[in-house]
């Protein structure tokens, strides 16, 4: 089951930094961006194959109770949070475009009919 | 009394001619109609061929946005134009233009506010978008409160004044069932009537897939969340 969750997420990382590459190469994402996801994933690989690298973080911090599941435990809140902000900003872009569009194509209406 | 017409379309060259030349030029009960073609951002010769046809007023959509999105323009329009009797039309062909008066009749004669195509389900039809109909008819039960038997027909009239107190909030296909929705919420007075459906290879092909299904119940989730 351990091995199943780390491959899963090695190939979960390796298709986003991927996906990051070929936008960066395409200049839809900026090298920040890029540098930025690729990081991310490649910290969330090394975690998904040494779990155990938290716990020793967690020591170095002071805290070595349970640190794994505390880590993950805010891993899961943050996900949540992100998935919460994408959709509502995504919501409300798609909602002012969506209006943009309408006004726009009604613009000077009726003007194409023909008698 | 107005008529408008709208008819969402996408990529539609090979049937809008015939579609928009089988459309009655005067219906009984109505003195003006007003024929909507909304291209939802075609990429084929949709906008041109039903801009060439006489009677037909062509929205351009300046990308492809959804059928949601197209059915709200004309809407737009219809309110514009203070339209006192509106109905929606696949562009596909799939309706038969003799039924138009059998769907306003009621709305003409102010027996009720809305009426929705309800197609018969028969064979030419595949079973699993039988079977995909009716799952999302009882999820707009589940969301709305209000069964009706074919809540994803695209063939359905509403009276200026219904029109008007709704608000949408729908992109997609989603907006069948977000129309029922605000029947219930505004409590309107809904009929179903029996529609035929004209099932070519063409129409077939056109429909919608199971994954589409899923997508329409994901986006009635995210409505119904949002209102």
């Amino acid at each position: 089951m351990i091995w199943a969750i780390k491959i899963f997420a090695i190939i979960i990382g390796l298709v986003v930094i991927g996906k990051s590459l070929l936008a960066f190469k395409k200049k839809e994402e900026g090298i920040v961006m890029f540098l930025f996801w690729t990081m991310t994933w490649i910290g969330i690989i090394f975690v998904a194959i040494y779990p155990l690298v938290i716990d020793r973080v967690g020591r170095l911090v002071g805290d070595s109770r349970s640190s794994v599941i505390t880590f993950l435990g805010f891993a899961f809140v943050f996900v949540l949070f992100i998935t919460y902000r994408v959709y509502v900003k995504a919501n409300r872009i798609e909602q002012k475009l969506t209006n943009l569009v309408i006004s726009i194509s009604l613009e000077g209406q009726p003007c194409q009919r023909k008698k | 009394m107005k008529l408008t017409v709208i008819i969402p379309a996408y990529n539609e060259e090979k049937t809008i001619k015939s579609m928009l030349r089988s459309l009655p030029s005067g219906i009984k009960g109505i003195s003006d109609i007003d024929i909507i073609v909304v291209n939802d951002g075609s990429t084929d010769r949709t906008s041109e061929i039903a801009k060439s046809l006489k009677r037909v007023i062509v929205i351009d959509l300046p990308m492809n946005m959804g059928v949601g999105v197209a059915t709200r323009a004309g809407f737009e329009y219809a309110k514009k134009n203070e339209s006192n009797v509106i109905i929606t039309l696949d562009a596909d062909g799939q309706h038969n233009p003799n039924d138009i008066y059998k769907i306003i009749k009621p709305i003409i004669h102010k027996r009720v506010d809305v009426t929705i195509g309800s197609r018969a389900f028969k064979k030419q039809m595949p079973k699993s978008r039988i079977l995909g109909n009716h799952v999302l008819s009882i999820a707009t039960y589940l969301m709305y409160g209000r069964y009706v038997k074919d809540s994803q027909s695209g063939m359905k009239a509403m009276s200026g004044a219904a029109l008007d107190k709704m608000e949408f909030g729908s992109v997609g296909f989603e907006i069948c069932s977000e129309i029922v929705g605000e029947c219930k919420r505004l409590n309107l007075m809904i009929e179903e009537v029996p529609i035929q459906t004209i099932y070519s290879e063409y129409s077939k092909k056109k429909g919608q897939n199971w994954l589409n299904g899923i997508n329409i119940l994901t986006k009635l989730l995210l409505l119904k969340i949002k209102a």
